[in-house]
This record gives structure tokens, sequence and C-alpha cells, in this order.
């Protein structure tokens, strides 16, 4: 119970920062407080996908349903959070770069994955029991061809030049600033915990149901 | 060797009487390619193709396998004493073979319907498109036996091949593109690079996991 609650309240003081503490950046103006959701939105949503990645290769390895619970779970929050960062990402480049959407090649990957973990989770809910080991499988190689949807957007660039105001290292934070992206970092990490936490608990119910009602 | 030989010759046996998937996915083809120039996609040429085998590929792999589960042939084929794998490198093939037919004829309405000459370097577009080919069916055989049970595998296969393919179709209508244009296979080396390392990594993954996928 502590868990849910600490992150709640990391969120809300994350951001009361974001909006009111963190000083307004000189080049890019108000937009750029969104910077303190999207990437740790970000940072979320990829910590959770390597986590489903990780769980879904020792579900096929041990055969141990928990990996499978772990994968499915961490997989829905993931989407939760990378749906985020592809809402806030065109609210910010808008005014900053002047359009919603370039074929960049981070901006290109985080589509890609978004569409990878809807496929993911329409075969989990589609395919029943049989759907498990399916899913673990496209986890897998979805996870391994990230590096080649990388890879391949980085020949579209040059069909498509960047705006000037994209750099691709990202703004240079003065310390206040990096602080408070700091302090949302970890509040989104433990809301990802704490989501984790519940899905798990739920997935765990889900099976020990149908196992009674099996007997 | 000789299993391998028997799987492929079985596919193909019933691909020769039943003639399912090949026109099917021919049909498609034409009508995806024509509906593109008459809407005026001519000037996207290489992109319409690439979408054009991509959809095709995707009807036909998502029945390749699920005629196998008619009268539960594919448990059969798992409990045969042969690896597995086999299994995926007979059908894998069978389904190329398949595919490039359905391409020679997608390719031949191409040059009409967009006005596309040879190139210089016709060996450089073949190679783009044999690696292509290759990538998409090694991917959708694997997706194909994966979606086999699935209640909605039509819609399902799609979904999940055409996300996966996105650096392969970069890469291939890019390279199209520039071949077409008259420039060599030099000037396509980073393409061919995302095109064989897409082929590598979608024949190799099935070897260690297509055993997961069928095994019951």
């Amino acid at each position: 119970m502590i868990l849910p609650v600490l992150a709640a309240l990391l969120v809300a003081t994350g951001v009361f920062l974001a909006l009111r503490v963190a000083p307004v950046e000189a080049f890019q103006g108000e937009p750029y407080r969104i910077l303190y959701i999207h990437v740790p939105s970000v940072v979320a949503s990829y910590v959770a996908f390597t986590v489903t990645f990780v769980a879904s290769v020792l579900y096929l390895w041990k055969r141990e349903r928990r990996f499978d619970r772990v994968a499915y779970a961490s997989a829905e929050i993931g989407q939760v959070f990378l749906t985020m960062v592809l809402l806030t990402g065109p609210i910010w480049g808008k005014p900053v770069w002047g359009t919603w959407w370039t074929w960049d090649a981070r901006l290109t990957t985080a589509l890609i994955l978004w569409f990878i973990f809807a496929g993911y989770l329409m075969v989990r809910a589609w395919s029943g029991a049989q759907g498990t080991r399916t899913a673990a499988v496209i986890a897998i190689i979805g996870f391994l061809d990230i590096p080649l949807i990388h890879w391949s957007a980085r020949l579209l660039r040059t069909l498509h030049p960047r705006p000037a105001v994209f750099r691709p290292e990202g703004p240079d934070l003065p310390s206040s600033m990096l602080m408070i992206l700091m302090v949302n970092m970890a509040a989104f990490l433990l809301m990802y915990l704490a989501l984790l936490r519940v899905r798990l608990g739920q997935e765990r119910l889900r099976d020990r149901l149908l196992e009674e009602r099996a007997l | 060797m000789r299993a391998l030989l028997a799987i492929l010759r079985k596919d193909l046996t019933i691909e020769g009487r039943a003639r399912e998937l090949a026109p099917s996915m021919a049909v498609l083809a034409l009508l995806l390619l024509t509906a593109g120039s008459a809407s005026g996609m001519v000037n996207a040429a290489p992109a319409m193709l690439w979408i054009t085998l991509l959809v095709a590929a995707s009807l036909g792999l998502a029945r390749s396998f699920h005629q196998e589960l008619d009268q539960d042939q594919l448990s059969a084929l798992v409990l045969a004493p042969i690896n597995p794998v086999l299994i995926y490198v007979g059908k894998g093939i069978a389904n190329l073979l398949v595919m490039i037919a359905v391409e020679g004829v997608t390719l031949f309405a191409f040059t009409i319907l967009y006005n596309v000459g040879v190139p210089r370097e016709p060996g450089a577009l073949a190679l783009v498109l044999l690696l292509g080919t290759a990538g998409i069916v090694m991917l959708g055989t694997l997706l194909g036996a994966m979606v086999a049970v699935a209640r909605t595998r039509e819609v399902l296969l799609p979904v999940l091949l055409l996300p996966l393919a996105v650096p392969l179709l970069v890469a291939a209508v890019r390279a199209t593109e520039k071949v077409l244009a008259g420039q060599g296979i030099a000037a396509v080396s980073s393409e061919v690079g995302v095109l064989a390392s897409f082929a590598l990594l979608f024949g190799a993954a099935p070897v260690v996991l297509f055993e997961f996928v069928v095994r019951e």
C-alpha cells in the first residue's frame, strides 16, 4: 500500500516542481516544461519493455507462469507510458520545431514500437492460453528489431532534414532543471513499479481462479 | 535433408493442386498496384511496389500454416522425429517460391502501370528484391505459424508483420528508388546492409524460437 501512495505523492511533487519551480528556458519559453513529463515517460516505457523482453526470454526458457505474468503486466504499463510519450511529443514539437511530427530516428522507433506492442497486446487478448508463448516470441523479436528500426530510420533523415532547433543530444540542462527532471524520473519509475505490483497481483489472482475452476 | 525435401515437396504439391495462395496473392497485388497507379501514386512507385508486396505476403502467409490445422497435421508434423526447425525451413522455402512467382506477375504489371524501364544495373535491383523478399518471407512464415491458431489471424498477421517489417520497407523503398534512378550497387550499400541484417536476424531467430511456437 505504501508504494502507490509514495508514487502518487512523488508524481504530484514532480509536476508541481516542473510547473512552478523550474526556471523558464531561455530558448523555448514555457512549452519546454513538457520535458518533465515526456522524458520520464520515455525512460519508464523503455524500462518496462526491457523488463518484458527479459521476462519473455525467461518464460520460454524456464516455462514458469510467473515470468509470463511479469512480461504481460510490464508490457501493458509500458504501452501506457509510450502512449504518453507519443501524445506529449507532438504537443511539444509543434511550438518548438514548428511541426507535429518528423521522421527522426527516435520518433520513428517510438511509434513503431507502439505498433509492435499493440500487436503484442492483441495477441494476448485474442489467443487465450495458447497465446502466451506467441506473445513472448513477439516481445523478443520486437525488441531485437529495435536497432534495425533505428538504423533504417537514419536513412530517412536525408529525405527529411531536421528543423534547426532540434538537437539530437538534447538541451544542455542547468542543474536547477536537471534536479527537477531527476525527481520526475524517479516519480515515474516509482509509478511504474506501483502499477506493476497492482497488475501482477491481478494476474496472480486470475491464474489462481482459473486453476481452482479447473479442479 | 530428406525430411526437409519431403516437407517442401508436400507444401508445393498442396499449393500446386489447391492453387490457394499464389493466385489470390497475385490478384490482390495487381489490384493494389492498379489502385495506386489510378490514384496518382506513380510518383511514389517504389513505395507502392513494396507496400503491395508486403500486403500480398501478409494475406498469403496468414493462410500458409492454417491449412495444416485442418486435420491436425501440424501436430503430426511436430510429433515426427525431425528437428522442428525443418518444418519452418521447408515451409519458408515453399513460401519463398510462391512469393517469387507472385513477384514475377507483380513486377510485370508494375513496369507497365508505373512506366518503369529496366534500370542500368538490373543486378542491383534483383539483389534488393531478393533480399527484401527473403526478409518478408522469413518473418512472415514465423508469424504465420504464430497466428495460425488465433481466431483473427487474417487481421493479426498484417498487424504484427507491418511494424516489424518497417526497417525492411524503408531500406527496400529507398534502394529501389535509387536503383531505378540509374544508381549502382555502391550507392545503396547502407540500404542493402539493413536488408541483409534484417534477413539475417529473421533467418536466425526462428532457429531458436520456432520450437516454442509450435510445441504443445
